[in-house]
């Protein structure tokens, strides 16, 4: 500021010289003025520094004060050229789809997967239940649940169709899958596992650690007819021979019994397996692949950006992380429920 | 040595009654009533069992240096060496097969382990569950070290690059060998100024045994505590589904007990009463302290002050035994070994029952350069060559451990002082 007050009276004067046309003076006079100008600059610009240095702590009164005053003034603006307050803006419509309707419809698998839904329609339990509902809550809304979907690619497809807003029913995050649907973040992370007969790998494992007996996997593996592990057998356990049962029971028992050396699911299952038949945890032994994933997800339309940027803060917000372990911890007692049931 | 039935009577000598059997009677009682009834205050007393034990252990490595160096350097003059070197050769070998054959045959005809029924199995499976034995393991990347005991590890651990530090970190079987390098090298020197090093090995020697002598007056109060906390640690649930294979193993070492002690009895030359009386400071010792170091020098003591038998001798095949031959592990191993077999209804015939007993012995001889839970992960030296897995048994038999090593420890220390009298000549 002071710059420019000096570079204004300066060139004032300058003029004011030429109107006497004194050529020889006005030449000197262009050095000196030169010269001060430069040290104008100098000491200005050092001075400016300083002066913009204070400014904020002068200005920032006066801006609040500004602020302040704009802000009690938008109101009344307002007021006076929108006479209907009421109306608020518009609500994200994958979001108001779901309010209108007053429910949260959220596809599920037809059969029961412990612990992450299970239960007669009435009383429907389980992890995916449980989050199922949450979110509902979260929304205000009360919850839906339908269990057309007879395959896990058949929920993805009621998703896809829009025939519910949601699905949670233990949906791994897959490529193939994510190019028609949108994933949310995982909310429970898993790994692929193995369960292996303990005999059967003794006899294998010639000296070798059974990490390096794993790793040049040779022998029977059992997986479960179509799966996507049939694929995943392949890829990683290249020297193995693949054996396709109908169902995971049919997988689980012939690892029991000794016919084929082990089973390839992911962790969880796995890991159920010694949980609900201890009596035959002496025999299995259960391995954690850890470089390798398998995530479940919630699975949303491609179209409910809105949706699943909530689902995915909900999980955010979620004080405790699931995992394997705290899953089948949680949902001990169910299972010694059920074995009771049976026996 | 006490002689008259009167000297145990309470009202004599207050202070050398602690040393009496009746003392010690009350002691395990009260250890026993603790352990089972209260075992929050056995957790309390426990850091008094743990005192006595390190003073015992203090002892140890002193008089296992003192004492094998001493005798053997003394037996390398008297030109005696050979015969006791033949003898050991013979008596060593002969006695591991014939104890490992008794434990593998016992275990054969009583077959534990077999037509368990669904709940037991259940039981032992939710233990299994319980202790996770998931393996976490990546498809690629480096091989983790593996832990696994094998041959290899004992001749490592018997070999000392560096004697004090072999010394300061208590590798007995390190300790063992320079001792008897020394001792041999100290003997072939042929010069009077070794006598006066054979003079302070044997103060030392004599300096250490008084301290034992000073601490069988605190054994009540030790074997007390030692007792309670041990039998607290015992979880009952395992022990009731596992009860078969304790019964058949504690069956064993209490036959392979009375064999040792008949023989014993036999050698001393004694009266049978007077040789229990003398066996009775290692017996209990072994039994509170698991430790089987912390009883040598009970055991030494008993052979050669109370049993009679020659000083020089069972100074040094005393310790040979309980440290190299492990008897109580071998039987212990074989035992485990068949259940194992019959757990998982594996049948071996012949062929495999011997390398059962030969690989009883060599993972039992293994055990002596290792403590605590790697002791039992020795199994898998046996286990490995009959093609039978570890890891899910080994969590069963460290369950039950907190029973079974007392035991284990009296075979090592009792078959190993049994050993020693058939080496060893009586004093004339």
């Amino acid at each position: 500021m002071f710059q420019k007050l000096m570079t204004q009276s300066f060139s004032c004067l300058w003029r004011g010289k030429r109107d006497v046309k004194a050529d020889r003076w006005s030449r000197t006079l262009l050095g000196g003025f030169a010269l001060v100008l430069f040290l104008g600059l100098t000491f200005g610009a050092s001075d400016g520094a300083l002066a913009v240095s204070k400014a904020p702590i002068a200005a920032s009164p006066a801006a609040s004060a500004t602020r302040t005053a704009a802000a009690s003034s938008t109101p009344a603006r307002s007021t006076t050229s929108n006479p209907s307050p009421t109306v608020l803006p518009a609500m994200p419509p994958d979001i108001q789809r779901i309010l209108d309707r007053g429910k949260l419809t959220v596809a599920v698998l037809g059969q029961d997967n412990a612990p992450f839904f299970m239960g007669n329609p009435g009383h429907l339990e389980g992890l995916d239940i449980q989050l199922a509902q949450a979110l509902a809550d979260q929304l205000g809304v009360s919850l839906e649940v339908t269990r057309s979907a007879q395959t896990f690619d058949q929920v993805v497809d009621t998703v896809y169709g829009q025939k519910a807003d949601l699905a949670i029913s233990k949906i791994s995050r897959t490529l193939k899958r994510a190019q028609r649907v949108r994933f949310s973040r995982p909310y429970l992370r898993m790994r692929q596992g193995l369960l292996v007969n303990r005999l059967q790998m003794a006899e294998q494992t010639q000296g070798r650690s059974i990490v390096e007996t794993i790793r040049d996997l040779r022998g029977q593996v059992g997986v479960i007819e179509g799966s996507s592990y049939v694929g995943f057998l392949k890829q990683k356990f290249p020297q193995a021979s693949i054996v396709e049962y109908p169902t995971w029971e049919d997988t689980v028992g012939a690892v029991v019994r000794g016919d084929i050396l082990a089973a390839y699911r992911d962790e969880l299952e796995i890991k159920k397996v010694v949980r609900t038949r201890p009596d035959a945890a002496l025999q299995l032994q259960t391995i954690a692949l850890t470089d390798t994933q398998d995530s479940l997800a919630v699975v949303l339309p491609w179209s409910s950006a809105h949706l699943l940027a909530f689902v995915d803060q909900y999980l955010d917000t979620l004080a405790t992380q699931y995992t394997v372990d705290t899953v089948l911890d949680e949902y001990a007692d169910y299972w010694s429920a059920q074995r009771l049931k049976q026996s | 040595m006490v002689t008259s039935r009167k000297a145990y009577l309470p009202h004599q000598a207050s202070i050398e009654w602690l040393r009496s059997p009746w003392a010690i009677l009350i002691s395990s009682g009260m250890g026993v009533f603790i352990g089972t009834a209260h075992p929050q205050v056995a957790v309390w007393i426990a850091p008094f069992g743990t005192l006595y034990l390190g003073l015992l252990k203090m002892c140890v490595l002193p008089i296992l240096l003192s004492a094998i160096t001493n005798s053997l350097g003394r037996l390398m003059q008297s030109h005696d060496a050979r015969q006791y070197v033949q003898r050991i050769a013979v008596v060593f070998p002969l006695s591991l097969l014939t104890v490992s054959a008794i434990a593998v045959a016992i275990a054969a005809l009583a077959g534990p382990g077999r037509d368990l029924s669904t709940e037991t199995l259940q039981t032992l499976g939710v233990l299994v569950n319980q202790s996770g034995v998931d393996l976490e393991m990546a498809l690629s990347g480096p091989l983790p070290e593996a832990s696994t005991g094998s041959v290899t590890t004992l001749v490592d651990s018997m070999v000392p690059d560096n004697i004090f530090a072999a010394l300061s970190e208590g590798q007995t079987l390190k300790v063992l060998l320079f001792a008897m390098i020394f001792g041999v090298s100290l003997g072939l020197v042929k010069a009077p100024t070794t006598a006066a090093l054979f003079d302070t090995l044997d103060s030392l020697y004599q300096a250490f045994n008084k301290v034992i002598y000073g601490l069988t007056y605190l054994l009540p109060f030790g074997l007390c505590s030692l007792l309670a906390y041990q039998l607290s640690q015992v979880g009952v649930a395992v022990l009731l589904s596992m009860v078969d294979f304790v019964v058949v193993a504690i069956a064993t070492f209490a036959l392979i007990y009375l064999v040792s002690t008949l023989v014993i009895w036999r050698r001393s030359g004694l009266n049978f009463w007077p040789t229990l009386l003398a066996l009775k400071d290692p017996t209990i010792l072994s039994l509170a302290t698991s430790s089987s170091l912390a009883c040598l020098p009970a055991a030494i003591t008993s052979l050669s002050d109370t049993l009679k038998f020659n000083p020089q001798t069972t100074n040094l095949v005393t310790p040979l035994a309980i440290t190299l031959c492990r008897f109580g592990s071998v039987i212990y191993f074989a035992s485990a070994t068949l259940f194992v077999m019959q757990l998982y209804q594996r049948d071996l015939g012949l062929a495999g029952l011997g390398i059962v007993i030969m690989g009883s012995i060599l993972a039992g001889m293994a055990t002596s350069g290792v403590t605590g839970v790697l002791t039992l992960t020795m199994l898998g030296l046996v286990l490995e060559p009959l093609k039978l897995p570890l890891e899910a048994v080994l969590v069963l038999f460290i369950a039950i451990d907190p029973l079974m090593d007392p035991f284990r420890t009296l075979g090592i220390v009792h078959t190993g002082m049994a050993v020693t009298t058939l080496i060893a000549d009586q004093e004339s």
